[in-house]
């Protein structure tokens, strides 16, 4: 916490920085302004000007440069960073092994019953048939191939690859916050959230497939941040094959392909240019030509146990979701205009956030309250779609103008929101007390507890001006 | 809808009159000549252990016979209210602590309400247990689940329905006992251990001193509809307005 107090206020000190070099600024800002696509080196000169001069400002006022900061600061945290990976992963592959062993000598099982639908597909798949002829198989059919290892050599083998997986998710975490200036200290402990967050380590080594997800949103980004428009297009397009929700994060990054002199003007933000028709391109080829695979090679099942099973599914167990006891109650009377009302917010705010944040530099903070909003406002929520947004949280917090007490505080209220809903579900579900009602009240206020976080962070959220961060690529 | 559930079961009841009218007419003419199937009974007794919808059903089953059934295997025939359903997947982690054989012919979606959901054929293979002079016993306990029933009116209903899980068949395979006399009784079951075949069995005449046993669900009242659309919409709504306003007040550079 300590580091992040002191890069804050280094950061503060930015904008003075900034304000002593003003004529190098203005230059440097100019040249990289009047590029529709700006490339490394493009604006060479100006920036090395700057860049001399707002050294020297910082000499003056006796602070620490971050992103402007020299290649060799970086190269120590390489390591920190390694063995934080390397530590990650063996608590993982510890969490596996007791996994295999607990399963072995329990009733209870240790492994996700999802993981056995997977395995038992790829042996479908193996034995030469669709992974779909295992019933409740309804994912990707490449799910199932890449486990094929499971049948082959080693059950673990997921287990592992899940492992690797969160492992390669914090490293992009930390090369993200690096690249958004930070220093690496703050890089390698916003990255913690994921590596070494208990919920992460029990949901991949359980043996769900949530860590492939995380790669492939956290690779978008980070594409989107070097500008390799395809590449992030690419990223998209699968992770929407996997799983359909980062559909929701396609408005955002087009919007931010935007050029900054033209961002004041709505129509220019809908308007393709070169970069976005890359974006489009990308996330079509990958989204249209893995889906159009699977169902060349699967044909009608995979896309009825795929998509329309998920589309249709109405589950009106009790779940956190706020809609859950109106949708169960509900069920058998025709209320008009319900889908609008339950649909409308979620819809509404997703637009409104992923167009407020749709600057390339605020994309992680739209892509992360979008999320909030898509998973808080939606008709089921399990607790494995909470990942869908701690994923984006450690790209956001260093820009969280927070006390770590209030951080604290609702971290606590989120948890113990959760917690306070498993009480009476406990009731209901294992001694038949008919419990319905303060679920439902206690699924408002985990609903409320939400949105209040959500508004808390929106408000304490720092927009660090433009012109910095193009110091920081730059500087890559 | 009511109207086909209540000729479904109309049918339902039908037939199996029918097949119990024709399993009569076939003893008849080999009355007295297979003991095993005429003169061994099954006593069933159960019981659901634990609360709430998820709960362990014991059976027992007490079989008293002239003939030796220490070569046999015992079908226990379950079928399950739409109300209720076994999990296959955990029946299968089942199998190494000591969990039965089973096959269950159909495929199980745990999601599904009660109103949405087939009635479910379960078949458990298990070995009888001497307990003394031509008496055996059998022991079966597995999980068996709830389903979610459609919400009522709490003010001219209770808030809560039973599922009563009637009574199993029973029914019988042996290697030395029985013989050709008997072939003519068998009726066409699947196969152990896991139901691939349909194999010869014989049916024992069952009965109980107990009720079936029955589960008690809780389930939603649907007077509080208004005051849950209206609380709930309002909330989301506001909640929106709320989210809305921050964002209006958030300054962008």
């Amino acid at each position: 916490m300590e580091s992040i107090k002191k890069a804050r206020n280094r950061l503060r000190l930015y904008p003075k920085l900034i304000v002593e070099c003003g004529p190098q600024a203005t230059e440097y800002a100019r040249c990289v302004a009047l590029r529709d696509n700006v490339m490394k080196g493009d604006c060479a000169k100006e920036f090395e000007a700057f860049k001399v001069c707002v050294q020297e400002a910082a000499k003056r006022m006796k602070t620490r440069l971050m992103a402007l900061g020299g290649r060799g600061s970086r190269f120590g945290s390489t390591e920190t960073i390694q063995i934080h990976l390397f530590l990650g992963f063996v608590i993982r592959f510890m969490f596996i092994v007791y996994g295999e062993h607990h399963d072995k000598t329990n009733v209870l099982k240790y492994t996700d019953v999802d993981y056995h639908v997977f395995t038992d597909a790829a042996s479908e798949v193996a034995q030469g048939g669709s992974p779909f002829d295992r019933h409740t198989y309804r994912y990707t059919p490449f799910l199932a191939w890449i486990l094929l290892p499971n049948v082959y050599s080693h059950f673990i083998f997921g287990k592992i690859l899940f492992s690797l997986l969160d492992c390669i998710a914090s490293k992009l975490i930390y090369q993200l916050l690096l690249l958004d200036g930070q220093s690496k200290d703050t890089a390698v402990k916003c990255s913690f959230l994921w590596l070494y967050n208990p919920l992460v380590i029990g949901v991949s080594t359980r043996g769900s497939a949530e860590a492939i997800m995380a790669v492939l949103v956290l690779m978008t980004l980070y594409f989107m941040r070097l500008r390799l428009a395809l590449l992030a297009g690419f990223s998209l397009g699968i992770s929407i094959h996997f799983k359909l929700y980062p559909v929701i994060y396609c408005f955002p990054l087009y919007v931010s392909l935007t050029s900054h002199h033209l961002q004041d003007s709505i129509w220019r933000q809908i308007l393709p240019n070169r970069s976005k028709l890359r974006l489009v391109i990308g996330t079509a080829i990958s989204f249209f030509g893995l889906t159009g695979l699977g169902f060349f090679m699967y044909g009608e099942q995979y896309i009825e146990e795929a998509f329309l099973y998920h589309l249709s599914r109405t589950d009106t167990r009790h779940n956190f979701s706020i809609y859950f006891y109106l949708l169960y109650i509900g069920a058998d009377y025709y209320i008009p205009g319900l889908n609008l009302a339950t649909f409308g917010p979620q819809l509404l705010l997703i637009i409104v956030l992923g167009f407020k944040f749709s600057n390339r530099l605020d994309v992680p903070f739209a892509l992360f309250t979008q999320t909030v909003v898509f998973v808080t406002f939606n008709k089921v929520i399990t607790s494995q779609y909470f990942l869908w947004y701690l994923l984006l949280l450690p790209l956001i917090v260093s820009r969280l103008t927070m006390t770590s007490s209030k951080a604290i505080l609702l971290t606590v209220l989120w948890i113990a929101a959760q917690v306070s809903w498993l009480l009476p579900a406990y009731l209901l579900e294992f001694h038949a007390v008919n419990a319905f009602v303060p679920i439902w009240l206690e699924s408002i206020a985990f609903f409320s507890c939400n949105v209040g976080i959500l508004m808390a962070v929106i408000s304490s959220y720092m927009v660090v001006p433009t012109i910095h961060h193009h110091n920081s690529r730059k500087n890559r | 809808m009511k109207v086909h559930l209540h000729r479904s079961n109309i049918m339902f009841c039908y037939y199996s009159s029918l097949l119990i009218i024709a399993s009569l007419f076939v003893p008849l003419s080999q009355s007295l000549t297979c003991p095993l199937v005429l003169k061994t009974n099954a006593q069933v007794e159960r019981r659901l252990l634990n609360e709430g919808f998820h709960r362990d059903l014991e059976t027992a089953v007490y079989l008293s016979s002239p003939e030796d059934l220490q070569s046999c295997l015992v079908l226990v025939k379950e079928v399950l209210p739409p109300g209720a359903y076994f999990d296959p997947s955990q029946l299968r982690f089942l199998k190494p602590f000591g969990g039965p054989d089973f096959y269950i012919p159909q495929m199980i979606n745990v999601e599904t309400p009660e109103h949405f959901s087939p009635r479910i054929l379960a078949y458990f293979y298990v070995l009888p247990k001497p307990l003394n002079h031509g008496r055996w016993m059998v022991n079966v306990t597995v999980p068996v689940h709830f389903r979610y029933h459609r919400a009522r009116s709490g003010t001219s209903h209770p808030l809560e329905v039973g599922v009563r899980l009637q009574h199993p068949a029973i029914l019988l395979q042996c290697e030395d006992v029985g013989g050709d006399v008997c072939t003519p009784l068998a009726q066409l079951e699947p196969c152990p251990p896991s139901g691939y075949n349909q194999c010869e069995w014989l049916p024992v005449h069952t009965f109980s001193t107990s009720e079936a046993v029955m589960a008690v669900i809780p389930v939603g009242n649907t007077d509080l509809l208004d005051v849950v659309l209206l609380t709930t919409t309002c909330v989301t709504a506001g909640a929106t307005l709320l989210i809305l306003v921050t964002l209006k007040k958030k300054k962008i550079s």
